[in-house]
């Protein structure tokens, strides 16, 4: 290992590797919280529900992204290769 | 009636007794009597039952009590546990792949081993092995305590807590200390799979019963319309809240210590994949379903509050078939032990492997630590059924401190990913993470403090002090760094995608 790598991080440098960080870095936490769950969470409030495939819109929308994360991360496993036996 | 429920109570637990038992026994008899055999299963536990291992291990009963309970009185800021369980597969494989990696090539077998060989300092991995003893034998006790509370709670008194976490405990203990992590990996497969199966079975059923996805949240309208969204008719789910689980259960609940176990005893990197592969869609789809089961049980039996609303199943099932809501509600809690026998396995790991091991090289031989490691797990349990005498809310706060081996996860994630983390940084990491925790805690600052989790807080300004520390210190030897990083590098991190990192 080169010696200037030694103050970089190990992560994936491919384009969808870095995507892959970020999206579980960040936009995973943007999209599971305060400002953006935030406006589905008032869409159901005060009795006036917005619905969405049969069910309350935030309800739908965390599901959503939960389906997102889950598809997300069984392409990342696809496409990370490793052999039959590490030993 | 009151008879044969208490019939059918002792008639689940001695099956399932008798059972663990017998795996226990059987996993004994191929036994090596090495360490690496008793708390490692020798590195030889496959995918599928590395997932169910993993997936026991975090579940248990409290899919079926606490979960119900959870969504029954909060309604949807307990979905929460569907937006945490939806990064796992992610961080397991990123931190998990890495350990089983190192765990591998140099023979580590905890955390401590990990972070000391690292860092090059012996005394590092000593301050690690005794957070981890000091955060997670407490813990134990209190589980002991909790599933002494749940066989009390089904045999309607009958059973004390005491005596229910004799007996459970108990036979917990015989079967960890015969087969060591063989045993539990196999008795979690089996309660790994007894709950999916009935957690998705519930699920449908109340969807069935209920006439579909529209018309229970219709009726859950009507009944209670705060059950919609955050913070929950009880105002419990704030913002902060909200966020606060979803970090400590998150990122920091991949280097739990039950976890860090599981990487190391997977027979192969392709075996761990497939089980985060598994683990990354089936712990949050079972959220989604066990959400249905608790907003049907809150529409046919209403009026639970507090622990009560964690008996749903059981109030539900005495209406109809009592018989069956005893069955599956002791069955949960037997299976409970699945949480149990994991940490009772890696408390004493810690304190064979990181104390004595440690503390005292040399003065004991491989098969001598296996037996003083046997030796643990019935001064553990012993230790653990004392403490059921305690408090509650001391329980309570131990269970937050638990959390407390997250400030781990800093010094963890730089020797696998940031070449540049260094031994004093780790340092000072861990003691400021602690003590932000101790000052919080101690200082009467309740739970959440602005909002926020305690433990965050220390977590969180411990990885910022990790971070800047490291820049103004002496990171390992080259050699240390190409062994770990060049290694990961190769074998690792530039396997994804294809794409060669290292040329």
């Amino acid at each position: 290992m080169k010696k200037s790598d030694n103050r970089k991080t190990s992560l994936p440098k491919t384009p969808f590797g870095v995507a892959t960080v970020v999206f579980f870095c960040l936009i995973w936490w943007l999209l599971n919280n305060k400002p953006v769950m935030q406006f589905f969470d008032n869409m159901v409030k005060d009795g006036d529900v917005v619905w969405l495939l049969g069910m309350p819109i935030n309800f739908t929308y965390i599901i959503g992204v939960a389906v997102l994360s889950i598809i997300w991360t069984i392409i990342m496993l696809a496409k990370w290769e490793v052999g039959d036996d590490d030993e | 009636m009151m008879m044969s429920k208490l019939t059918m109570v002792f008639l689940v637990v001695g099956v399932y007794l008798v059972i663990v038992s017998i795996i226990g026994i059987k996993s004994n008899r191929g036994a090596t009597g090495t360490t690496s055999d008793y708390f490692l299963a020798d590195r030889k536990v496959g995918a599928v039952v590395s997932f169910f291992t993993l997936t026991a291990s975090f579940y248990s009963a409290y899919l079926l009590m606490g979960a119900v309970g959870g969504y029954y009185t909060h309604g949807f800021g307990m979905n929460i546990a569907i937006v945490y369980c939806t990064g796992y597969g992610f961080w397991y494989w990123v931190i998990g792949g890495p350990i089983h990696l190192l765990g591998k090539k140099f023979g580590h077998s905890t955390p401590a081993d990990l972070i000391g060989h690292y860092y090059e300092s012996p005394g590092l991995g000593g301050l690690t092995a005794i957070l981890l003893i000091v955060f997670s034998v407490p813990y134990l006790s209190m589980q002991y305590s909790a599933i002494g509370a749940a066989f009390n709670m089904i045999t309607d008194g009958v059973v004390s807590t005491q005596v229910g976490a004799i007996i459970l405990g108990g036979v917990c203990c015989f079967y960890v200390f015969l087969g060591g992590f063989k045993s539990v990996a196999w008795t979690d497969f089996f309660q790994g799979a007894f709950f999916m199966v009935i957690a998705w079975a519930l699920g449908f059923y109340f969807l069935f019963q209920t006439g579909g996805v529209r018309n229970m949240f219709d009726a859950l309208i009507e009944a209670d319309p705060a059950l919609l969204s955050i913070p929950g008719p009880n105002g419990f789910y704030t913002w902060g809240v909200w966020f606060s689980f979803a970090a400590l259960y998150t990122a920091f609940a991949s280097i739990r210590p039950d976890t860090f176990q599981r990487a190391y005893a997977c027979e192969s990197l392709k075996s761990w994949k497939k089980a985060c592969f598994h683990t990354s869609w089936a712990l949050p789809l079972t959220y989604v379903i066990t959400m249905f089961t608790a907003f049907g049980l809150r529409l046919y039996v209403p009026g639970l509050e507090g622990t009560q609303s964690e008996q749903a199943l059981l109030a539900f099932f005495n209406t109809r078939n009592p018989l069956l809501g005893v069955f599956i509600l002791t069955a949960a809690m037997a299976a409970s032990m699945s949480t149990i026998d994991s940490l009772l396995l890696v408390c004493s790991q810690y304190l064979t492997e990181d104390g004595i091991k440690r503390f005292m090289p040399g003065k004991f031989n491989d098969k001598q630590l296996t037996r003083i490691g046997q030796l643990f797990t019935v001064v553990l349990t012993l230790i653990a059924i004392l403490c059921t005498y305690r408090e509650i809310d001391f329980m309570i706060v131990v269970m937050a401190l638990f959390y407390g081996f997250a400030c781990l996860f800093w010094p963890i994630l730089g020797a696998i990913l940031w070449p540049r983390g260094t031994k004093v940084a780790s340092y000072a990491c861990i003691i400021t993470s602690t003590a932000i925790i101790a000052f919080l805690k101690l200082a009467g600052f309740g739970t959440y403090v602005y909002d926020i989790h305690f433990i965050l807080w220390g977590v969180v300004s411990g990885g910022v002090v990790y971070f800047v520390v490291s820049l103004f210190t002496q990171p390992p030897s080259d050699q240390m760094i190409d062994e770990y990083h060049g290694y990961l590098r190769k074998e690792f991190w530039s396997k994804f995608n294809k794409k060669k990192l290292v040329k």
